[in-house]
């Protein structure tokens, strides 16, 4: 016998059997490592828009609570939020949505991207709430979502943001006409101005915080007077007039009241 | 107090302040409001005067109402004026003339209403009205 090897080989079966597992094999690895690479794509996402939304309110908390006024108008939806700010560098603020990018602008500068290319951010809507009592609370809501590849990760958010600062005024405080419009009024008056001027019951105190008659002074009253004195008559009934004397005269300190016999005349008490 | 009543009635008011050049009609100032410097920056200014604080002080001109405009005196007070001392009596100098001072005594001794005035010999001094 001449021309035949004894040496073993693998049968087409064999071969078609190996082929299938190894193939199978293949396949259920690219599965998994497709799978894999989509959970971490999917989690690198899901973190991308989770920092970038976190980040988003923290600006835009830290901005409202050091805000003098939320200058939107109260209970209507607006998709820019203006504030006025304590810095007039930074007067006003303005944080808004544009081309998908979240921006604040502060003062006269350049805007400020809050958002990155990586999310998309849509839908943002912010309505100022008064608080009886409080100061004003900005409802804010938005989504957020994933734009970079086929992932798709989503969130909308609705929250609400509390304003704490003072109303910091770096100028003067004045009226557009002169006599016109009051600075507290019914329901909603100040308590006091300087903390020298204190308002209570209807009443004022100077340096009394609670005055128990028209107006109270802690202190001593001081008549200073560069005029000199007007006639005593009914329009002037009740007024104290002290008139310094000249060099070598007494002063005098008088009232001005009107007499028995209804003259009105300059009652001396020194 | 609260800050309730702080929540302001400048209804219609229209703040032409350098920075906060806003409509109050729909805000109001909900929180303390401060000057950004403290002694420096006035309240009504230039000739752009307000009418009333807190409906209480009132303003005529450069005349101040406590309880009514006033239209006759500097200072006017629709009710008593009250000299409710809570710091010691100064010394009567020129700088202080036509000073009124209530000094509020003990159970027993009287009180006394005093006016800082000098005399015809040039003497400053408390001069005992009660």
């Amino acid at each position: 016998m001449t021309g035949r090897s004894n040496r073993a080989g693998f049968t087409l079966i064999e071969l078609i059997i190996f082929v299938a597992v190894f193939t199978t094999a293949i396949i259920g690895f690219i599965v998994i490592f497709t799978s894999f690479l989509g959970i971490q794509t999917r989690q690198y996402a899901e973190t991308e828009v989770n920092q970038q939304s976190q980040y988003f309110l923290t600006m835009l908390q830290n901005q409202i609570d050091a805000a003098s006024i939320v200058d939107i108008p109260a209970d209507i939806a607006t998709s820019t939020l203006t504030l006025r700010a304590a810095s007039s560098s930074n007067d006003p603020i303005q944080i808004y949505v544009n081309a998908n990018v979240a921006y604040q602008k502060l003062g006269a500068a350049a805007p400020q991207p809050l958002t990155s290319s990586k999310v998309s951010m849509n839908s943002l809507s912010f309505t100022r709430r008064t608080n009886s009592g409080g100061r004003d609370i900005v409802q804010v809501s938005y989504t957020i979502q994933y734009a970079q590849g086929s992932v798709r990760y989503a969130r909308s958010i609705s929250t609400s943001l509390q304003k704490n600062g003072v109303a910091v005024f770096d100028s003067d405080l004045n009226p557009s006409v002169a006599g016109t419009y009051k600075l507290g009024a019914s329901g909603g008056r100040w308590k006091s101005i300087n903390d020298a001027v204190y308002f209570w019951a209807g009443r004022v105190g100077i340096g009394a915080r609670y005055p128990t008659v028209g107006l109270e002074v802690d202190g001593g009253m001081r008549l200073n007077t560069a005029a000199s004195e007007p006639a005593c008559d009914s329009s002037n009934v009740g007024t104290f007039w002290h008139k310094q004397g000249g060099s070598g005269v007494k002063d005098t300190a008088e009232i001005c009241v009107q007499s028995s016999t209804s003259n009105y005349v300059w009652y001396a008490v020194y | 107090m609260f800050i309730g009543a702080l929540l302001v009635g400048l209804s219609a008011a229209l703040f032409v302040a350098n920075r906060l050049v806003t409509r109050a009609a729909d805000k109001g100032i909900d929180a303390d409001a401060v000057p950004a410097v403290s002694g420096t920056l006035g309240i009504g200014t230039g000739g752009f005067t307000w009418a009333s604080v807190n409906e209480l002080i009132y303003f005529n001109s450069t005349f101040v109402g406590v309880g009514a405009v006033p239209n006759a005196r500097e200072l006017e007070v629709v009710g008593g004026l009250r000299l409710n001392t809570s710091k010691p009596k100064p010394s009567c100098a020129s700088g202080v003339v036509g000073l009124w001072w209530y000094s509020a005594n003990a159970s027993g001794t009287k009180d006394s209403l005093e006016v800082c005035a000098k005399n015809a010999s040039g003497t400053y001094a408390w001069r005992t009205i009660y």
